[in-house]
């Protein structure tokens, strides 16, 4: 039986124009859905990457050609998370002090009140060009705000949607009632579907988990790339193969 | 045999300055993050050298409860008071301003005495280190003064340990019969003390570069004088959450901002989370919603006073099934660390009882499951762990090890042809 050493490293792309792998086309929903034990900070790290870049570079996708491009403004809104997350991985890849690259966790003193917080993300992309937008467990908000419900919840998703490409990264691992519709609904209105899986068999050394990607029933321009890949993240790489 | 020349310098092992070094003593932190960070580096996807500031931690505070992480070196962390709790968070501790909760499965109270080791280690601090000065403030909430009385004292060792200090001791006193053995046995007992101390300096390089990071407990004393107010402050849930949090915030306020020593830490308790002997049927307490938004935040506190706050906190697995989804959003969104001990079924514990009759110290009573580590799993390392540890809980240590099943050696029987 082959383990991942004998396998060949792959490249990560979501869609078959090659020359922008990882970053969706304006207005557009792209749904990324994790466990409890899998949060995809890495895969974060390299779409944010490549849209700050100006020469297609990612660690993810390293034999991509290199072409001129404009720095697209990402912006990264976090419920559970901070800046201690992305630290390390902003720091290896030489994006932490990009002007482009902006942080924001709802968790931090300065951040904006839970109340208005899809108000303030709407004012703050508003006037960029082509802007790349990252929200972390918005469904923290129905937990913390019983007021909202999934559709004004979803309604709002939809309102920051018109302004940018939109990334929303979700958990699958809550069988609340609070949250019970939100991932199927959020589902179909997406026209990418990412979801990292950890291994059915239990924990492994060598690999990591299971990256399937799949295309969302909202159609898109870009032709996606469906396939599963097998990760594994190490304390100083992350390797993709092809399952 | 070769001899080296007098002037020439004798290397020692080189090391980076500020790496601290794993603990030899326990094989379980030679696993997994270190072994990686230790291992060449694999040829990555554009990989470039990683950027590490060591010396931030250090130069800018130091507090002799904080040491860097083993597996990320810029984090500082806060020791559990529990040496292999530390040691299977990875890190090494709690890092600052992340949170660890501890389910536990059955009707036993093995998380109690885990949260009470954690608000131990920050009194104890305060008594062996702190001078005087107050270098730990606790805060427990839903519990009042009785809980401070209950505290554990440091172990003090078994019964020959103890004879030994005490021998010791009276070694260090002046008087004939000691005088004359000293000069009778100065050179022997110098060098054996030698060849010790170098056998036990390997071993002992973490412990004796942080030597008061953590302690060992006897869970039958109590520490005493009991904590006073300045040590440590208790929040009564009768007011409910918003009070809490308003409470918890000046608590803080007071400690870091107002005080005069600025390397004071804060170690937040919340045992027995949700528990309806200490919460009760009140609406407000046990509202989920309410509950998100208390959690969150003090989650909100603890990152406005960066590096400063650690929380720990127990709840019962067994009182939460999934029906509600609790214990999943405490798990996925709320906590950064979450373990869960659950207790060994009956036939294996009869099993065990029967395997190690003439080794009961091999005996141990559950497993520690490993749901979510601090940090390390919000970066996509996938790092659970089911039934792979457990722990035994005695007097003076709560002690994790790796979980082998008990094999029964079926009794020779001989038989008999007729």
């Amino acid at each position: 039986m082959a383990s991942t050493s004998d396998l060949q490293e792959q490249a990560l792309t979501f869609y078959k124009n090659k020359s922008n792998a990882l970053t969706p086309s304006q207005n557009t929903l792209s749904l990324i859905t994790h466990d409890s034990s899998n949060f995809p900070s890495w895969l974060i790290a390299g779409i944010l990457q490549q849209s700050v870049s100006t020469n297609n570079e990612c660690f993810l996708s390293p034999n991509f050609p290199s072409i001129n491009k404009e720095s697209s403004p990402s912006y990264v809104y976090s419920f559970t998370n901070t800046i201690q997350t992305y630290n390390k991985y902003f720091l290896k890849y030489n994006i932490k002090n990009n002007k482009n690259l902006h942080f924001t966790s709802f968790i931090n003193s300065d951040a904006p009140p839970l109340a208005s917080w899809y108000t303030s993300i709407i004012s703050e992309i508003k006037s960029n060009r082509n802007p790349v937008v990252i929200i972390e467990n918005p469904e923290l908000v129905l937990l913390l705000d019983p007021t909202v419900t999934i559709n004004k919840l979803l309604s709002q998703i939809q309102e920051i949607q018109k302004h940018c490409a939109l990334y929303i990264v979700s958990t699958t691992s809550t069988s609340s009632s609070f949250t019970s519709t939100y991932l199927p609904s959020i589902l179909h209105r997406s026209s990418l579907i990412i979801s990292l899986t950890a291994l059915t068999t239990g924990r492994a050394d060598d690999i990591s988990g299971t990256l399937t990607i799949s295309t969302g029933p909202i159609p898109n321009e870009n032709q996606i790339e469906s396939r599963q890949y097998s990760y594994l993240i190490s304390n100083s790489a992350v390797k993709l193969y092809f399952k | 045999m070769s001899f080296r020349r007098r002037g020439e310098i004798v290397s020692g092992r080189e090391r980076t300055p500020g790496v601290p070094v794993p603990n030899v003593a326990n094989p379980m932190l030679n696993r997994s993050a270190v072994n990686r960070s230790v291992r060449g580096p694999p040829v990555s996807v554009g990989s470039k050298p990683p950027v590490t500031k060591n010396k931030e931690v250090k130069e800018e505070f130091s507090h002799p409860g904080v040491k860097p992480s083993i597996v990320l070196s810029h984090l500082p962390c806060m020791s559990t008071g529990t040496k292999d709790i530390d040691t299977i968070l990875v890190h090494g501790g709690i890092p600052m301003d992340n949170m660890i909760l501890i389910e536990e499965d059955g009707s036993t109270d093995f998380s109690g005495v885990l949260v009470k080791n954690f608000v131990s280690e920050g009194i104890i601090q305060n008594r062996l280190v702190g001078n005087g000065k107050i270098l730990n403030h606790c805060i427990v909430i839903g519990m009042d003064s009785i809980y401070g009385n209950e505290l554990y004292n440091i172990y003090a060792g078994n019964s020959k340990e103890r004879k030994k200090k005490l021998v010791k001791e009276q070694e260090g006193k002046l008087s004939v019969s000691n005088i004359n053995a000293n000069n009778e046995l100065k050179i022997a007992w110098r060098y054996k003390k030698e060849l010790q101390n170098n056998n036990l300096k390997e071993i002992d390089n973490d412990n004796s570069k942080y030597p008061d990071y953590c302690h060992q407990f006897d869970i039958t004393t109590n520490i005493r004088p009991s904590p006073g107010s300045p040590e440590i402050s208790y929040i009564s849930l009768d007011d409910g959450y918003d009070n809490i949090l308003k409470q918890v915030n000046k608590i803080v306020e007071n400690q870091l901002k107002n005080s005069k020593d600025n390397n004071k830490l804060i170690r937040i308790a919340i045992p027995y989370l949700l528990n309806p002997m200490i919460y009760g049927c009140s609406d407000e307490l046990i509202n989920l919603s309410n509950i998100f938004k208390f959690l969150f935040g003090l989650k909100k506190i603890m990152n406005t006073y960066s590096g400063r706050i650690t929380m720990m906190s127990s709840i019962s697995s067994e009182l939460y099934d999934d029906s509600n989804g609790l214990l999943d959003i405490l798990e996925s969104m709320l906590f950064d660390g979450v373990l869960r001990l659950v207790p060994f079924p009956h036939e294996l514990n009869v099993l065990m009882e029967k395997v190690y009759k003439t080794q009961r110290e091999k005996i141990k009573q559950g497993y520690v499951d490993i749901l979510r580590l601090p940090v390390l799993t919000s970066m996509g390392m996938m790092d659970k762990r089911l039934k792979e540890y457990c722990f035994k809980n005695s007097k003076s240590n709560f002690h994790v090890e790796q979980w082998s099943i008990p094999v029964e050696e079926e009794e020779i029987v001989e038989k008999t042809d007729f």
